[in-house]
């Protein structure tokens, strides 16, 4: 029976979420369209380097000619890093300011299960504006992700998406703490964009930034990713790579969800938790 | 001093002071304009291939073979014109939203000495935040560019009566739509697909490339890359090459200097007549 309440307070929250995503027809519109325009000049640019197609300044590095195939791998890869990683954070902060966020605590559904109501509307969001990209992306610049090792690619995503989740529940804990989360956000997007290697392998790094670079699970789902789509060679073997970030799918949601805990009530007690 | 200056010193000093007040600034001045920039400069290595092989590709499509240089004065001016061609429409929408707005605009000076002020320290800001960052690039990654105070001072000032113009008809959009964020990031990604900031404009089908034209973007960057990549000479532009694109910005300026102004009192009379003037 509490299991049953609590799936409907995971479902309307859920719900709640995706009537608000649905409300604003031109943001939704912009969160697919503008990146989509941010994205296309890294393939035009690419294109200056390739003779009939293919770049083989590009193949000499990952094994691939197919420049576009290889940006386009990356940037919907990373509009699913920014979406969720600071998506979760970011909606807390809107409920936050909207005042909100103490009512929906104070009611009597588990903070996870708010929380995942939350996630669950966010991948919808997510997957959608996403799809929409890819679809343009195949439709305008011939992108390949049809030819390449499905399930590998599936996993893969599955085990990112789970460890990003984590990572999300994390941020989400620091917004609740630290009440002004942009400069955080900015921060982490600085540095997960340079090393986790989206838009190049981490092989162009200086050598010096590579070993935070390998610290990241990022790079290795992005890694993989573009093995199993493209074909690309793999910083380590597939196998290692796919433990590493099993792994990391493993732990980040447990770490991620108990720091949240600890931080949200940090912010209870201390009688900040609707403040911004 | 003339009231003008008077009024636009004021304005430009309480506003820089007010970007300073938060410690985040280094953040946003050095920290995007670094990421983004250091990025792309990544990219270029990677597609030149270990070697710099692939270089002579590049060189068949851009005219050079410079293409680190070519890339980071294309991403500087981006990064410098984008900014400034917002900033006015962003302080006046923190304006309406602090409530200081209309107690500003009843004020006995002109508007545009308010919206000058906004863009003049947006100015002092953009240049020493981007000078910097363009030096530290230029440096981290090996390049050679010449470049003296003189070229540097006619590279960005030269675009800046076209960039006010354009901040003024975007101040005026923020007055009628209120939340201009959306609209902003659009036009940030067309500028970046449009301008030719790290390719060609010629890269671009016929169509887009007309389009381009209407920002003092693109003809910034010949200019800039002329001078400073491919070694032409600006101030002696009987030479021949760098004339058109002077040409084009000296009249994408007047063009809309005079539009920003014109534009930007009709989104004022209209916000006002509807009542909306003080609104967010």
């Amino acid at each position: 029976m509490e299991l049953l309440v609590e799936a409907r307070a995971i479902a309307s929250t859920c719900w709640k979420d995706l009537l608000v995503f649905f409300r604003y027809p031109l943001r939704t519109l912009s969160l697919v369209v503008e990146p989509f325009l941010f994205f296309v000049p890294f393939i035009i640019f690419g294109a200056m380097f390739a003779q009939d197609g293919s770049a083989a300044g590009l193949a000499a590095f990952v094994g691939v000619a197919d420049y576009a195939s290889f940006v386009v791998t990356g940037a919907l890869f990373w509009n699913f890093v920014s979406a969720i990683f600071w998506g979760i954070g970011l909606s807390l902060r809107e409920e936050m300011v909207q005042g909100t966020l103490e009512l929906a605590w104070t009611t009597p559904a588990r903070r996870f299960s708010l929380l995942l109501g939350r996630t669950v509307a966010h991948l919808i969001t997510t997957i959608i504006t996403t799809g929409l990209m890819g679809l343009g992306f195949t439709l305008l610049f011939g992108y390949r992700w049809l030819g390449g090792n499905l399930p590998l690619a599936m996993t893969t995503l599955l085990l990112s998406l789970v460890t990003l989740y984590g990572l999300g529940f994390v941020f989400a804990g620091v917004v609740l703490w630290l009440k002004e989360p942009y400069a955080i956000a900015n921060v982490s997007r600085i540095v997960l964009g340079l090393l986790c290697g989206w838009l190049y392998p981490i092989t162009v790094l200086p050598e010096w930034l590579q070993p935070l670079s390998l610290a990241l699970p990022l790079t290795y789902a992005i890694d993989l990713l573009r093995a199993a789509l493209l074909g690309t060679r793999t910083l380590l073997p597939l196998s290692w790579e796919l433990v590493i970030l099993g792994f990391s799918a493993a732990l980040c949601p447990a770490v991620g969800y108990l720091l949240f805990r600890w931080l949200e009530r940090h912010s209870r007690t201390s009688g900040t938790l609707g403040q911004y | 001093m003339p009231i003008a200056l008077r009024s636009i010193s004021a304005v430009a000093w309480q506003n820089f002071r007010s970007m300073l007040r938060y410690r985040t600034w280094p953040l946003s001045w050095f920290g995007f304009p670094l990421a983004m920039v250091i990025q792309f400069l990544l990219a270029t290595k990677l597609f030149a291939g270990p070697h710099g092989a692939e270089l002579s590709t590049f060189a068949s499509q851009a005219g050079t073979s410079y293409a680190l240089e070519y890339t980071l004065i294309g991403l500087i001016l981006y990064l410098w014109l984008t900014n400034s061609i917002w900033y006015v429409g962003m302080q006046l929408q923190d304006e309406l939203q602090v409530g200081t707005f209309e107690h500003t605009y009843l004020a006995t000076g002109n508007i545009f000495y308010l919206l000058a002020g906004y863009a003049l320290a947006n100015w002092i800001r953009n240049t020493v935040a981007l000078g910097i960052s363009f030096c530290l690039l230029a440096w981290g990654f090996g390049m050679q560019l010449e470049i003296t105070p003189l070229t540097a001072s006619l590279i960005i000032g030269l675009p800046g009566l076209a960039t006010f113009g354009f901040a003024l008809v975007f101040g005026g959009l923020v007055l009628w739509f209120k939340d201009a964020n959306s609209l902003a990031l659009l036009v940030q990604a067309f500028l970046l697909l449009l301008s030719g900031v790290v390719y060609p404009v010629s890269a671009l089908p016929v169509g887009l490339r007309l389009i381009a034209q209407i920002s003092p973007l693109p003809w910034a960057i010949a200019v800039a890359r002329g001078e400073l990549v491919i070694g032409l000479d600006m101030l002696r532009a009987g030479e021949g090459l760098l004339l058109p694109p002077l040409t084009g910005l000296a009249i994408n300026g007047v063009f809309w200097l005079l539009a920003g102004m014109v534009m930007f009192r009709y989104f004022a009379r209209r916000a006002k007549s509807t009542g909306g003037f003080g609104t967010f």
